[in-house]
C-alpha cells in the first residue's frame, strides 16, 4: 500500500498517512503534504535544515511539524522532497530536511495551514496511521 | 456519514431545523438556511455534523447558524455564524479560520463594460503581471522600521495614506478598514516574517481578481446608494491576511489546545479549540485577530491601487477619470463584538462569521452615511463562468441571524474530484463562450476553480432573499479573472 494517498474534502484536502513506525508516519505526511503543494517538485539549490518540536501529544506533534515545513516554504522558499526524520518519541521529534531552495514564484497549490481538524494518530496491526487535513 | 436528514426538521422551505436531541452534547438548535434546490448538495455533505458541533461549544446563544453556501469547512462548517456569550462563552480561532479576514472588495467604475470587453486580453495580461501572485509571491511594498505595527494598528487605513487609496475608501470598508481592538504585540515573529514580503499581493486556491459588467439592477434607490450603474465595469478582488493570518491563527490554536485542557472542555473537534472570551487567551487571540483582520484589510487596500494603476494605463485616464470608486469591503473571516437583541434586550456578543458576511440593515448605526438608507452592501462571488451578487443587509438578518447573510457560491466538489472531472481546454472553451478571458497560474489552479466545483449562486442566493436575509441590488458578470 502506498505510504499516503490524497483524501477529498469538500473546500479543501486531506492526505492519509500510513507508516510502519512513527519515523515513518512523520516523513511520509512530510511527502503527502509536499505532493498537494506541487505533484513535481520544483528546481532549486539544494539545501537542509534541521527541525526539532516538542508538543504535548502525537496529533499536535505532526500538525506542528508539517506547520514548521510551510513556514520554511513561505519564509524560506525552502521546498521538501526528502524529510529525514530520525526521531519521534515522548512528544519530540527531530528531523534533517533536505530540499531545495526555490528560486522563484512557483505557481502551485498554496497551503494556507495545516488543521487539527478531526485529527487522529492511532496504532494499526502493521504500525501506525492518520489523516491530516489542509486549509487551501 | 450519518443520515442527517432524519434530523432536518423544516422550519419553512428555506430553513432547516437541527433540533438539540440531534447529536450529544449540542446547548443549542442548528438552523441552516437551504432552499429546495440546495438540498441535494447538502445532504451528500457532513457539514450539518459541523453545525452539531458548534452548538455543543460553551456560552452559544441561541442556534449555530448555517447560511445557504454552507459546505464542509474543518472545525466550524464554511458558511457558519455562531454568537458567543462575553461572560460565559468562548471565542474559537476555528471559528474564523486562519484567513483571517478573507474578503471581498468591489470596486465600481465609469467604464463602459463594452470598453473593457474590447480590451479584455489586454487587461487579464497586465493584471496578472503587475498584481502578485502564486506560492512564494512577493510584492514591491517593503515595511520598514514600524511600518509594520502601523499596518497592524491602522489596517486600509495605513495603506491610503502612505499613497495607496483615496481617504474616501477608508468610509467604504466594513468597520472603516480597522479593528480598533488590535494590538501588534499579539501578532508573533513568524507571522510577521510570513507577511513581511506579502501585503500587496493575491495569493492562490480561490483568490481573485475580476473585471466584471453590471449586468442587472434589481434596485435602483440602493444600486445608485452604492454607485453601481447598469451597463458599467466594475472590479472584484477577494483575498486576505496571506500568511501572516494564517499564522497568527496557528500559533492561537497552539495556544488554546492546550488552554481547553485547562478549562476542561470537552470538543467533538481539535479544530474547534477555544477559550473563555473574557480569558487571557481569548483576549489575547482577540486582538492578535484585529491586527490579522487590519492586514488584510491593508492588503486589499494596496491590491485595489494595483488595480488602479494597471486599469489607468490601459484605459489612459485616471482613476479618478475612470470612476475607480470604492463600492464596500466586507469582511467573511473574522469575530466581533456587536450588540444585537436576545429576547427582546440588547446584549453585547461575540460573532463568529466563518465564510459568512456581516449584513446590517438600513439604519444601523456603524454603516457609512451613504448606506444609512438602503442597508450594508453584501458582495457575494458566484463562480468565474456565471454571475456574482450585490445585495443588501435586512431588518429579518439582525433579528435571525446576528445580521449575517452568505459569502459566495459555496463548493460542491473537491478539488480533486474537479481536476478529474473537468479537462482545462474545455474549461477555457466554455469560459470564452461565455465572454470570460482567464489568465490563471496553472491548469491545475484553474480545474480546481472550474465553475461546475462550485454551487448555483443564484440558489445560494435565492435562498437568501425568500428566508428575508437579503435583497438583490445588482448582478455582475465576469469578463476578466486573474487567479493565483
Amino acid at each position: 500500500m502506498a505510504p499516503y494517498r490524497i483524501v477529498e474534502h469538500t473546500a479543501d484536502a486531506g492526505i492519509h498517512v500510513t507508516g510502519g513506525t512513527l519515523e515513518e508516519l512523520f516523513a511520509d505526511a512530510a511527502r503527502g503534504m509536499m505532493s498537494v503543494i506541487c505533484e513535481v517538485p520544483p528546481e532549486g539549490w539544494p539545501e537542509t535544515h534541521v527541525v526539532e518540536l516538542s508538543a504535548p501529544d502525537a496529533e499536535s506533534l505532526i500538525v506542528d511539524w508539517l506547520a514548521e515545513l510551510l513556514y520554511l516554504l513561505e519564509v524560506k522558499n525552502f521546498f521538501t522532497t526528502d524529510p529525514r526524520v530520525e526521531k519521534v518519541e515522548g512528544g519530540a521529534m527531530r528531523s534533517v530536511v533536505g530540499g531545495a531552495r526555490l528560486r522563484g514564484v512557483v505557481h502551485a497549490t498554496e497551503i494556507k495551514a495545516v488543521t487539527h481538524h478531526m485529527i487522529s494518530v492511532d496504532r494499526t496491526l502493521n504500525g501506525f496511521e492518520t489523516t491530516i487535513y489542509f486549509d487551501l | 456519514m450519518p443520515d442527517w436528514t432524519k434530523c432536518f426538521d423544516s422550519v419553512s422551505d428555506y430553513k432547516i431545523k437541527i433540533p438539540r436531541t440531534c447529536f450529544e452534547g449540542m446547548r443549542v438548535p442548528g438552523i441552516i438556511y437551504a432552499g429546495p434546490e440546495l438540498l441535494d448538495d447538502l445532504k451528500s455533505d457532513d457539514a450539518p455534523q459541523q453545525v452539531a458541533n458548534v452548538a455543543t461549544l460553551p456560552g452559544i446563544v441561541e442556534y449555530s447558524l448555517a447560511m445557504p453556501d454552507i459546505h464542509y469547512g474543518y472545525g466550524f462548517p464554511i458558511g457558519g455564524v455562531a454568537a458567543m456569550s462575553v461572560e460565559e462563552g468562548v471565542i474559537s480561532p476555528g471559528g474564523v479560520g486562519f484567513d483571517i479576514n478573507c474578503g471581498v472588495r468591489l470596486l465600481a467604475s465609469a467604464i463602459e463594460a463594452g470598453d473593457a470587453r474590447a480590451k479584455a486580453d489586454e487587461l487579464a495580461t497586465k493584471l496578472f503581471r503587475d498584481v502578485p501572485t502564486g506560492v512564494g509571491s512577493t510584492s514591491d511594498i517593503r515595511l520598514r522600521g514600524g511600518d509594520m505595527d502601523k499596518v497592524l494598528q491602522r489596517g486600509a487605513a495605513w495603506a491610503a495614506r502612505n499613497g495607496m487609496g483615496w481617504d474616501e475608501d477608508l468610509e467604504y470598508c466594513e468597520s472603516g478598514g480597522a479593528l480598533e481592538d488590535a494590538d501588534p504585540g499579539e501578532v508573533g515573529r513568524r507571522a510577521r516574517e510570513r507577511g513581511a514580503n506579502q501585503l500587496g499581493t493575491l495569493g492562490a486556491g480561490n483568490h481573485f481578481i475580476e473585471v466584471q459588467e453590471v449586468e442587472e439592477i434589481f434596485d435602483d434607490r440602493a444600486a445608485r446608494a452604492f454607485g453601481l450603474e447598469k451597463g458599467m465595469a466594475a472590479v472584484m478582488i477577494h483575498s486576505g491576511s496571506r500568511g501572516l493570518g494564517h499564522q497568527v491563527c496557528d500559533d492561537a490554536i497552539r495556544t488554546m489546545r492546550e488552554a481547553v485542557v485547562r478549562y476542561g472542555y470537552e470538543l467533538p473537534d481539535r479544530q474547534l479549540a477555544c477559550a473563555p472570551v473574557e480569558s487571557p487567551e481569548g483576549r489575547a487571540y482577540y486582538a492578535g485577530m484585529c491586527a490579522a483582520a487590519n492586514f488584510a484589510w491593508a492588503n486589499r487596500q494596496c491590491l485595489a491601487h494595483t488595480v488602479r494603476g494597471t486599469m489607468e494605463r490601459v484605459f489612459g485616464a485616471s482613476a479618478e477619470r475612470l470612476g475607480l470608486r470604492l463600492v464596500y469591503d466586507v469582511a467573511h473571516n473574522i469575530a466581533k463584538f456587536e450588540e444585537h437583541e436576545v429576547g427582546g434586550k440588547k446584549r453585547r456578543l461575540c460573532v463568529h462569521r466563518k465564510g459568512a458576511t456581516r449584513a446590517f440593515a438600513a439604519g444601523h448605526p456603524e454603516l457609512a452615511r451613504r448606506h444609512a438608507g438602503v442597508g450594508q452592501p453584501v458582495i457575494v462571488p458566484g463562480d468565474m463562468g456565471s454571475a456574482s451578487y450585490v445585495m443588501a443587509g435586512t431588518p429579518q438578518a439582525m433579528a435571525e441571524t446576528w445580521g449575517s447573510v452568505c459569502h459566495g457560491a459555496g463548493r460542491v466538489k473537491s478539488r480533486t474530484s474537479a481536476k478529474k472531472e473537468f479537462n482545462a481546454a474545455t474549461v477555457l472553451e466554455e469560459l470564452a463562450a461565455h465572454g470570460v478571458t482567464v489568465r490563471a497560474g496553472s491548469k491545475k489552479s484553474l480545474l480546481e476553480e472550474a465553475p461546475g466545483a462550485y454551487k448555483n449562486v443564484d440558489h445560494v442566493v435565492n435562498t437568501c432573499v425568500n428566508a428575508g436575509l437579503a435583497t438583490i441590488v445588482a448582478r455582475l458578470r465576469p469578463i476578466v479573472v486573474i487567479k493565483g
